[in-house]
C-alpha cells in the first residue's frame, strides 16, 4: 500500500470509530437518563434493562435515535475504506529499478 | 568397460552447452576435475527458458484484489439481509416483540443498510474493472 492509500486508510478507520465512539456515548446518556446512572453505566446496561424494559422503547417519549453526526461519519468512513482498499488493488508499487533500466535513464 | 562409459557420458551429456561455463578457478592445477555439475542443470534451464517464452505473463496474486471481492460481498450480503429482516418484520405488524429487535438496534441498521448495499455494489463493479484493466494490460 502506498503511503497516500495508507493515509486514506486510516482516515476511513478513523471515521468509523469516531462515528461508532459518538453514538455508544449518546445511546449511553440516553438509557443513562432513563435509569439515573452516568453514560457509561448505562451503556453497560444496554444489554440487560434497556433492552428488556419495553417502556424504554416505547413509552419514553421518544425512541433513541442515532446522532445525524455520527451516522455521517460512519458512512464517510465505510466509503472511504472501500474505496482505499480499491486503490490499494488498482495502484501499483513502482519495481526496484534494475541495472539494465538504471543505464538507460 | 570402456564402451560402457562412454556411452554413459553421450547420455547424460547435455546437447546444447550450458549458457555460463564454470570459471576456472585460480591457482587450481588445470587438471581436469573427474566430476562434471550434475546433468539437471540443463534440464530445468530449459524449463525456465519455456515457461518465459510463454505469451502471457504470469498471473500475480493481488491480495488487496481479493479483499475488495470478499469485502463488497460481504457488505451486499449485510445490507441485503438487514432490509429483508426489517421488512419482514415491519410486515408482520409488529416488529418488536420478542424484545431481541429493540428500537436501537433497529435505528442503527436501518440507517445503515442501503448504505452497506450500495457501498457493496461500488466494491464489487471496482474490482470487476480492475480486474478488466489488469487482463486488457496482460493481453496486449
Amino acid at each position: 500500500m502506498i503511503r497516500p492509500v495508507l493515509g486514506m486508510f486510516l482516515v476511513s478507520i478513523a471515521l468509523l470509530v469516531g462515528g461508532l465512539a459518538i453514538s455508544l456515548w449518546d445511546m449511553g446518556n440516553f438509557v443513562g437518563a432513563r435509569f439515573g446512572l452516568s453514560g457509561l453505566e448505562g451503556l453497560v446496561a444496554l444489554d440487560s434493562e434497556f433492552r428488556q424494559d419495553e417502556a424504554v422503547n416505547y413509552d419514553y417519549g421518544y425512541p433513541w435515535y442515532q446522532p445525524p453526526l455520527a451516522n455521517w461519519l460512519v458512512i464517510f468512513g465505510l466509503v472511504l475504506f472501500v474505496a482505499s482498499i480499491a486503490l490499494a488493488a488498482a495502484v501499483r508499487r513502482p519495481r526496484p529499478s534494475t541495472k539494465r533500466g538504471a543505464a538507460t535513464r | 568397460m570402456e564402451q560402457s562409459e562412454g556411452a554413459r557420458r553421450t547420455l547424460f551429456e547435455p546437447e546444447a552447452q550450458p549458457a555460463v561455463e564454470p570459471e576456472p578457478q585460480q591457482g587450481a592445477h588445470q587438471t581436469a576435475t573427474p566430476a562434471s555439475p550434475p546433468a539437471v542443470a540443463p534440464v530445468t534451464e530449459k524449463l525456465v527458458t519455456d515457461e518465459l517464452d510463454d505469451d502471457e505473463p504470469p498471473r500475480r496474486f493481488n491480495p488487496w484484489l481479493a479483499a475488495l471481492w470478499v469485502l463488497g460481498l460481504a457488505l451486499i450480503a449485510a445490507g441485503s439481509y438487514v432490509n429483508w429482516l426489517i421488512y419482514t418484520r415491519t410486515a408482520t405488524g409488529d416488529p418488536f416483540s420478542d424484545g431481541e429487535a429493540y428500537w436501537a438496534l433497529v435505528s442503527v441498521v436501518q440507517n445503515f443498510a442501503p448504505w452497506f448495499v450500495g457501498v457493496g455494489l461500488a466494491a464489487v463493479v471496482s474490482a470487476v474493472l480492475i480486474s478488466a484493466l489488469d487482463w486488457r494490460e496482460r493481453h496486449q
